[in-house]
């Protein structure tokens, strides 16, 4: 084993970490990144496979699938995020509404 | 004019002290019940409506126009309102207009009223013209995405009975809205009707108002909206 594979790996076990707690409560989620966890280690451990794999479905080197991946990752992360964004916004939104309601004064101080 | 009793008119606003009190004088003399909401002012607007007999609520942080106003009619259907009236801070709707704004929600013939700028060849001069064409497109944006074919786009200058009030629920919280409401009108099957207003374009309204850039960012909230 190389010491890249070694770096690699280790990175890849702190990451699994950080996504672990992301998707503590979705289990698709979940599911999702253990296939991309272990794929990832395997593909650390032998990287002629990924060429294999590439070559099986048309792309030329196991990098350059590796990298169109990425970007379908890239993008499917930034939609989740962006999902779920909306949705903190729009409990904010009720929270907000619901105390100024609450809060709602008549106004009209001592005039006449 | 006698216009039964509960009827508000949701005056959203941010930033707006400098007109705020004027806008608002009108509609008391009409004898409407008003609701100011506050979109979190920094100009502490309060202080300039304080002695007048209206509601006040503030949002803690700044939500958007569409958020102020689905906040204003939160809350007077808690008062349980019969027709509610939107109603621009910046006092380029016309309060005169009111009394036929809700004509056709008080004979029973609709149960929602759109001010439409480009019914009478009057209200259209008074349009700058860079406005008309930027009107005319959104007017075939809000058409094509709606399916609400209307003469104008939207000036925001609306009234709505108790059934569109209990229909009609905005999550657009910025100036997207405006179509939304649209949308959710033809949802609901509610039926719509347009008349003729006049909307003033002061010097302070023209700066204070939507920019064409703006007409970008509507585009893509509504884009996020429909296909995202």
């Amino acid at each position: 084993m190389t010491l890249i594979q070694l770096l690699l790996i280790v990175g890849i076990i702190l990451l699994w970490r950080l996504y672990a707690k992301v998707f503590k409560n979705q289990f698709l989620g979940k599911i999702v990144f253990v296939l991309l966890f272990l794929s990832g280690i395997v593909g650390v451990i032998f990287p002629d496979l990924s060429t294999t794999i590439a070559n099986f479905l048309g792309v030329g080197r196991g990098t350059d699938l590796f990298t169109y991946l990425m970007a379908l990752i890239f993008y499917a992360s930034f939609y989740f995020l962006y999902a779920k964004i909306e949705q903190v916004e729009s409990y904010q939104t009720e929270i907000i509404r619901k105390l100024a309601i609450r809060d709602a004064e008549f106004l009209q101080k001592e005039q006449k | 004019m006698s216009i039964p009793s509960q009827i508000y008119v949701i005056v959203p606003c941010f930033n707006e002290k400098a007109v705020l009190r004027q806008t608002i004088l009108p509609l008391i003399d009409l004898q409407l019940k008003v609701i100011v909401v506050d979109d979190s002012s920094t100009d502490l607007p309060k202080e300039t409506i304080e002695d007048l007999p209206i509601f006040y609520l503030r949002h803690a942080i700044n939500l958007g126009q569409g958020a102020a106003l689905q906040t204003g009619m939160d809350f007077a259907k808690q008062q349980d309102a019969d027709i509610v009236i939107h109603f621009d801070s910046d006092g380029q709707h016309p309060a005169h207009q009111i009394s036929e704004l809700i004509q056709p929600i008080l004979d029973g013939k609709c149960d929602v009223v759109l001010g439409s700028r480009f019914l009478q060849k009057e209200s259209i001069q008074n349009i700058p013209f860079k406005k008309q064409i930027l009107l005319k497109l959104a007017r075939w944006v809000n058409g094509i995405i709606t399916g609400l074919w209307l003469s104008d786009a939207h000036n925001g200058f609306r009234a709505l009975n108790k059934e569109a009030l209990g229909k009609i629920r905005l999550t657009e919280n910025r100036m997207a809205h405006a179509t939304e409401i649209l949308s959710l009108i033809k949802k609901a099957n509610l039926r719509v009707k347009e008349i003729p207003v006049t909307i003033s374009y002061t010097e302070y309204s023209m700066q204070k108002g939507q920019s064409i850039w703006n007409a970008v960012n509507i585009l893509f909230d509504l884009f996020k909206k429909r296909w995202l």
